[in-house]
């Protein structure tokens, strides 16, 4: 291994995370917006345990009325038979295994628990199947409601209690930068599930929820390294809190892609299982949300909740302070031995840092004497 | 000394995890499937109208408790979801009308004079004892039956038609007087009249020394709650029941045995009174063929993504990697075995949504290790040997993964007590799951890397890909 990718393993990359916000929070911007966009006009697709409605998966069997027909031919006898209730608008689909075919009906069109009851005998009856074997979710519109309506208290709970648990762990500041990188996620989900026209399920809310949950691991877990690097070296004033968050996500940089891909592998196994299977429909409706929201909540971690946070920190009065201190002596340093810029602070030996000089030295050096950057910087 | 507390630390690891798994191997306990996972039927029945008594709620799911268990049905489940919401779950139930009939119908409570008493197991070999009315509903209403005591099922009585139902109670309230329990009941006024006539009729039948049939049954679904006779006015301090008169202004104390008897009578008589109306919110009917499908689906998937994840690592960790081998082994060994132990003591089923959970958590755990170990390469390169970086960086890569599982392990919980249906199965898993995480982070993980850095070959740093940071030190 060599060059950026051996230095990326190493944890020795030197990326400038935070200083590229502006790029991040306008990516971010971007997405929300489209989500937003998506969601107001076009709205999510509800299934049945939201809207109410009848699904059944019946098998065609060989021997019954239909046996020999066509796919084409079983659908519309479906159609005819559910003409009586008024559910001609019916989804019909006829999956085929093998020698297998099964008839999967949808429809949101009848409500009534006692007339759910007689489609699903209609359609079984129509492709010669057995009660036994046919499988069917007859839902009341309510059902979908509650699910949510529970999920949702139980999420408001959640995350008072994990904004009260990372302001008693570390600050509150972080704890606003967790759930303003939450709220990001889960609008990119939703939108994602407006855009792409996902069924939303009751294992849609899951998958909801576990991204929520791992959103804010994997930010907890950012967060602890940022904490431990800002208190080494920007509350002792040797650097100032952006770089020191900087060298904290450079560190656990490749903690991140290595969590991120872990936790895709098994996910991706999920996919492609569930949609490989008939029955593994909660599977793959889970995995696609958690595919998308898993990578979203890793990089929300490092590219909202952090910079969010530092832009905070270097507005305290502290921190503006260690800030105007260490550019006085970067900027000493470069005019009067200029030679030497980039090597001065800090010293080898002198911090837990001794040995890695790429991350923490470069950090310091970077504004030069002169440069627009440092100018900027200098008038906040 | 330390060095022997991680030797014991990891012996006792793996003693629970692989005794506890071939315990439960040998005892053939499994996890109790979920109904998605076997087939069967699955009813939630949600009660109309506004704010519905949590304890009218659970009386409503014992009567619906009782119903199955005369269905003859294998471990069916039977419980409140949330706060309007009933789950009943019946495992391998094949006719499902018969069966949504049964637990659709309403609890109705009625009031009936005794004909007479019965005992269902007679000592005289010659007594003749009749059958158990089995119309439970509004339809036995004009009928004479034979119903059971609800507490004892030796004693049955037979019973007049009933004279009123409960609808007309507006209120039932356990209350005490001087130590004597009983419960108070308020009629509205149509029923107070119908009332003071049925126990005039009573009083007099008590007068004419006929106990028995003086009494009056509180009958809920097809059980004698109650069967009180009329107090006499000549022997009750309160008056008592006047032959001529009745019970008048629809006020009524029945006299219990104790607080318990008090509130029990006072529930059933409310649960009658209040019949909440209950609507099938869902119905699903799952063959045991796609039961089977969907859980060897998620079999393969988790056994699919832990395969991926255990060649990763190895690839990425090299030695270390081994470790994760052990970890996962150990995570999936005490995960079968917990949720054997739950499936078995305390009911707790395994759904689908429940092993995405648990494939979800192979991640989390997955992360525990990456977190330990990239902790580990970070001391390293600040120039610490390889055992002053096992030292701190294990010290400070558990107290990280204490953190973040405190989010997933609280996320879990919440929602495990807080949701219904589907999203509960699934935070049930998770939880567990973080929970051995945790355990084997601290008793496993640490000791493992700390016994293996102070063999040679580790200590060297080429097994897992730190050679060059440690050669940069020396």
């Amino acid at each position: 291994m060599s060059g950026k990718l051996s230095r990326i393993y190493r944890g020795e990359t030197n990326v400038d995370f935070i200083g590229r916000r502006k790029i991040w929070f306008a990516l971010s911007a971007l997405l929300v917006s489209i989500c937003l966009l998506s969601l107001f006009t076009q709205g999510l697709n509800y299934g049945i345990e939201f809207a109410g409605g009848v699904s059944i998966q019946a098998p065609v069997e060989l021997e019954g009325p239909l046996g020999e027909a066509t796919a084409a031919e079983v659908t519309s006898e479906i159609r005819d038979a559910l003409g009586e209730f008024g559910a001609e608008g019916a989804q019909i689909q006829v999956a085929t295994s093998g020698q297998d075919r099964t008839a999967i009906v949808q429809t949101k069109e009848v409500a009534d628990p006692e007339q759910q009851a007689l489609v699903v005998a209609a359609v079984a009856e129509t492709v010669g199947a057995s009660t036994e074997a046919t499988d069917s979710s007859r839902i009341g519109s309510k059902w979908g409601a509650e699910i949510t309506r529970k999920a949702v208290r139980a999420l408001v709970i959640f995350v008072l209690v994990v904004f009260a648990f990372i302001s008693w762990r570390f600050e509150w500041k972080m704890a606003f930068g967790a759930i303003i990188a939450l709220v990001h996620d889960l609008l990119i989900t939703a939108g994602v599930y407006s855009i792409v026209g996902f069924e939303v399920t009751p294992s849609s809310v899951i998958a909801i929820l576990t991204i929520l949950g791992y959103s804010l691991y994997d930010t907890v877990v950012v967060f602890d390294k940022v904490e431990e690097t800002t208190v080494a070296y920007a509350s002792s004033g040797k650097m100032t809190y952006q770089d020191s968050a900087n060298v904290a996500l450079n560190q656990v940089f490749m903690r991140s892609l290595n969590t991120s891909l872990s936790t895709l592998l098994p996910i991706s196994a999920l996919l492609f299982i569930g949609a490989g299977f008939l029955g593994a429909e909660t599977l793959k409706d889970l995995a696609l949300a958690l595919l998308v929201g898993t990578l979203i909540g890793t990089y929300s971690s490092i590219f909202v909740a952090t910079p969010v946070l530092s832009v905070w920190k270097e507005h305290e009065p502290r921190y503006k302070n260690i800030r105007e201190k260490v550019l006085r002596q970067a900027r000493a340093q470069s005019t009067n031995e200029p030679a030497l810029a980039g090597a001065e602070v800090p010293e080898r030996g002198t911090g837990p840092t001794s040995t890695r000089p790429a991350t923490p030295t470069a950090a310091v050096a970077r504004p030069k004497a002169g440069s627009k950057k440092a100018k900027r910087r200098k008038k906040r | 000394m330390k060095k022997n507390r991680y030797k014991l630390y990891l012996i006792l690891t793996l003693l629970v995890a692989f005794g506890g798994l071939a315990t439960v191997l040998a005892t053939d306990t499994r996890p109790r499937l979920g109904l998605d996972l076997e087939g069967g039927l699955s009813v939630i029945l949600t009660a109309e109208g506004e704010n519905v008594e949590a304890d009218v709620l659970e009386k409503t799911v014992e009567i619906i408790r009782q119903r199955i268990d005369e269905l003859g049905v294998a471990e069916p489940e039977v419980s409140v979801a949330g706060e309007e919401n009933i789950l009943i779950q019946l495992p391998g139930v094949e006719d499902d009308e018969e069966a949504l009939k049964l637990i659709g119908t309403t609890a109705q409570l009625t009031f009936r004079q005794v004909i007479e008493q019965i005992p269902a197991n007679p000592q005289g070999k010659n007594a003749e004892v009749p059958e158990v009315t089995e119309e439970v509903g509004s339809e036995a209403n004009e009928e004479e039956v034979v119903y059971p005591d609800a507490e004892s099922p030796d004693l049955l009585y037979r019973l007049e038609p009933a004279a009123l139902t409960g609808d007309i109670v507006t209120r039932a309230e356990a209350v005490t007087d001087r130590g004597q329990w009983s419960v108070s009941i308020d009629m509205n006024d149509e029923g107070s009249d119908d009332w003071a006539e049925f126990t005039d009729k009573l009083a007099c039948l008590r007068d004419e020394g006929e106990q028995i049939k003086s009494q009056v049954a509180i009958v809920l679904d097809g059980k004698v709650e109650s069967a009180a006779g009329m107090s006499d006015p000549a022997t009750s301090p309160d008056g008592g029941v006047e032959c001529g008169q009745g019970i008048t202004g629809g006020q009524t104390q029945i006299d219990a045995g104790g607080p318990d008897d008090a509130k029990e009578l006072a529930l059933v008589l409310e649960t009658g009174a209040l019949p909440i109306t209950l609507v099938q919110s869902e119905v699903q009917k799952i063959s045991p063929t796609l039961g089977r499908d969907s859980l060897q689906a998620g079999i393969t998937a988790g056994l699919l993504g832990l395969g991926l994840v255990m060649i990763y690592v190895l690839l990425y960790y090299r030695a270390l990697g081994l470790i994760v081998w052990a970890g996962l082994a150990i995570f999936t060994a005490l995960l079968y075995t917990v949720m054997s132990l739950l499936g078995a003591g305390a009911g707790l089923s395994l759904s689908l949504a429940g092993i995405a959970g648990i494939i979800v958590s192979v991640g989390i755990t997955a992360d525990s290790y990456i977190v330990a170990f990239e902790r580990l390469k970070d001391e390293i390169r600040t120039g610490k040997s390889m055992r002053a970086a096992i030292d701190r960086g294990m010290q400070r890569a558990f107290n990280t993964i204490l953190v973040a599982d405190f989010v997933s392990g609280s996320a879990a919980v919440i929602l495990f007590f807080l949701a219904v249906g589907p999203v509960r199965g699934f935070a049930l898993t998770l939880g567990i799951a973080t929970m051995i995480d945790v355990a084997i982070a601290y008793f496993f993980t640490r000791s493992a890397v700390n016994l293996l850095g102070r063999t040679r070959l580790m200590s060297s740093g080429g097994f897992i890909g730190m050679k060059q940071a440690l050669g940069v030190k020396s």
